[in-house]
């Protein structure tokens, strides 16, 4: 009974969000053009369905690409390739390598045993375990999906969680950090977490090609800065009751041949991303590498390659699409002159996105909540780096529901925190967070120079 | 199409049966059934999905290795999935226990993907 009901909902979201693109292209106002008419119809489906989710929100992608294809292309100059082109574009391959690594990690229990090393040494007090669980999950997360990363660090936290008395605080302090840290993570590098995508394809429209080392060296401090008001928040709302606690980690055997020659193309891999600047090969490419490396020796098999998370691609390739539309009809340039941005100073432009990013962020996907956001700041013409990287950065502030993110919806299906446990310590924190890009972040990337 | 039957030895038509799993690298893993009483083969089951008396640790341990983008969906899922076992189980068993079923396993299975 109840799943009928969720099926009539998403039947009637559906039909409504067609609705909303018949209005808003039928009574427009009359100063846009067919095109610009056209985007805003087909932008407020898109947003429509990105919030409510009727569809599986890959489903929207391709609902967006076969509508500017057939709406919106005839009145730009016909070619639907432009809308068709970011869903293969240099981004999404490398994130492609990005999954093809992360495969490798879980196949061969690498990111296990790292967790392992990393937190055997981080002792009995329960701040330190915290933190190092913090730490580590940040850190996996950077490379592998936040999804995987949670899922990992929960059940590596579990047998601690379950050896805590009843009632115990720290349990909840344990059980939201990791999905805050994979959330926090996730910013850290560019394959990381896909608004960093959706900023990095935006910014490369507008000239600026931020290489691998460069995202980290423009990123990771506010990572670290982050991670650090999480953990103090965490300890404040949900002190221990225990002064010592014992992480019981499963003793690994000794690596094979085969997860060394992962760890060694892991290594060589990253290597390469980080040092683009001396060989000259794109990060793209590079990502080329850990697919033929390891499904070219049978280390990864077909099954692998087909539970990679193609839905993800395709959802940054609708975003993106959808930013080329918005660019091509002028739609950014109408939005910001009809709504006064223009007029605004550049530091409230960038408080009001990154507050904007965070909200929306937080009631539908990060993905898509940059693929609405970054295409319109990018018409501002004023620093766009900082700009797309406030809202890139704040669309990974989710952290007040279990549906802000799926990281969130991990932690809350283990029944030892309760909604208002999540939106008490994640609505300070998301706070902080967004304060933290649009200060510490301008600041520091206008002293780098940007 | 729902249904349910206890599984029994086709030798001595016994239902006390012995699982055993068996993993093989590079197979999907596989669980061979063993007449407790007259030590009959009964079936083989190829595993796509296994799930503990702990469903929340199986489903991180199925997590780790897929991808979850639709936030307000996951969050169904995972409920499901962690309440929904307990459920179906009992509904299984009722029906099990009320002895409706006559076909065969083979049978069933063929009947359902029709």
């Amino acid at each position: 009974m109840k799943l009928e009901r969720a099926s009539l909902f998403r039947a009637l979201w559906t039909f409504l969000s067609f609705f909303f693109l018949w209005i808003s292209i039928r009574y427009a106002p009359g100063d846009m053009s067919g095109a610009q008419k056209t985007c805003l119809g087909i932008f407020v489906l898109a947003a429509f369905l990105w919030v409510t989710e009727a569809i599986p929100l890959f489903v929207t992608s391709f609902l967006i690409l076969a509508l500017q294809s057939v709406l919106l292309a005839p009145h730009i100059d016909g070619n639907y390739r432009v809308f068709l082109a970011p869903f293969f574009s240099s981004t999404i391959l490398l994130f492609l390598g990005g999954f093809v690594l992360a495969r490798g990690l879980a196949r061969y229990h690498l990111d296990e045993r790292m967790a392992f090393y990393l937190l055997d040494k981080v002792g009995d007090s329960p701040g330190r375990i915290l933190l190092g669980m913090m730490a580590v999950t940040a850190f996996l997360s950077m490379w592998m999906s936040n999804t995987a990363t949670t899922a990992l660090m929960i059940a590596v936290a579990y047998p601690l969680v379950r050896q805590l008395e009843p009632g115990d605080p720290f349990a909840k302090a344990i059980i939201l950090g990791i999905p805050f840290s994979a959330n926090v993570g996730g910013i850290g590098t560019p394959i990381g977490t896909p608004p960093n995508a959706i900023a990095l394809s935006a910014l490369k429209e507008v000239g600026i090609n931020l290489s691998f080392l460069r995202w980290m060296v423009l990123t990771v401090p506010l990572e670290l800065f982050v991670l650090l008001v999480i953990y103090w928040v965490l300890m404040l709302f949900f002190r221990p009751r225990t002064g010592k606690v014992k992480l019981s980690l499963e003793k690994m055997p000794p690596p094979e041949r085969r997860e060394i020659f992962v760890s060694g193309v892991l290594a060589l891999t990253v290597l390469l991303w980080l040092t683009t600047g001396l060989h000259g090969v794109p990060s793209s490419v590079i990502s080329v590498f850990p697919v033929l490396a390891l499904f070219g020796t049978g280390l990864l098999r077909r099954e692998d390659f087909n539970s990679l998370g193609w839905d993800v691609l395709f959802v940054i390739g609708g975003g993106l699409s959808l930013g080329v539309g918005v660019h091509r009809s002028g739609l950014d340039g109408w939005l910001l002159t009809s709504l006064g941005f223009e007029r605004l100073g550049f530091y409230p432009l960038l408080l009001i996105f990154a507050f904007l990013a965070a909200l929306l962020t937080n009631f539908m996907s990060n993905t898509s909540t940059a693929a609405l956001l970054v295409p319109i700041v990018l018409a501002i013409g004023k620093n766009p780096l900082i700009l797309s990287l406030g809202i890139a950065l704040s669309a990974s502030a989710s952290m007040l529901l279990p549906i802000s993110t799926p990281p969130n919806a991990i932690a809350y299906g283990s029944g030892l925190i309760k909604v208002k446990d999540m939106a008490r310590a994640g609505g300070v924190i998301t706070f902080i967070f967004v304060i933290a890009v649009s200060t510490i972040g301008y600041f520091y990337w206008k002293l780098l120079g940007f | 199409m729902k249904t349910a039957k206890f599984e029994k030895c086709p030798r001595c038509g016994s239902s006390e049966l012995q699982n055993i799993f068996y993993v093989e690298s590079g197979e999907p893993p596989r669980v061979y059934v063993r007449c407790a009483k007259c030590g009959a083969f009964v079936a083989r089951y190829t595993l796509s999905r296994y799930t503990s008396d702990q469903p929340y640790e199986s489903l991180l341990r199925m997590l780790r290795r897929c991808s979850l983008t639709d936030s307000r969906r996951s969050v169904a899922e995972i409920e499901a999935f962690t309440r929904g076992i307990e459920e179906k189980f009992k509904e299984a068993l009722r029906m099990a226990e009320e002895g409706g079923e006559k076909r065969r396993i083979e049978e069933i299975i063929d009947e359902s993907e029709d």
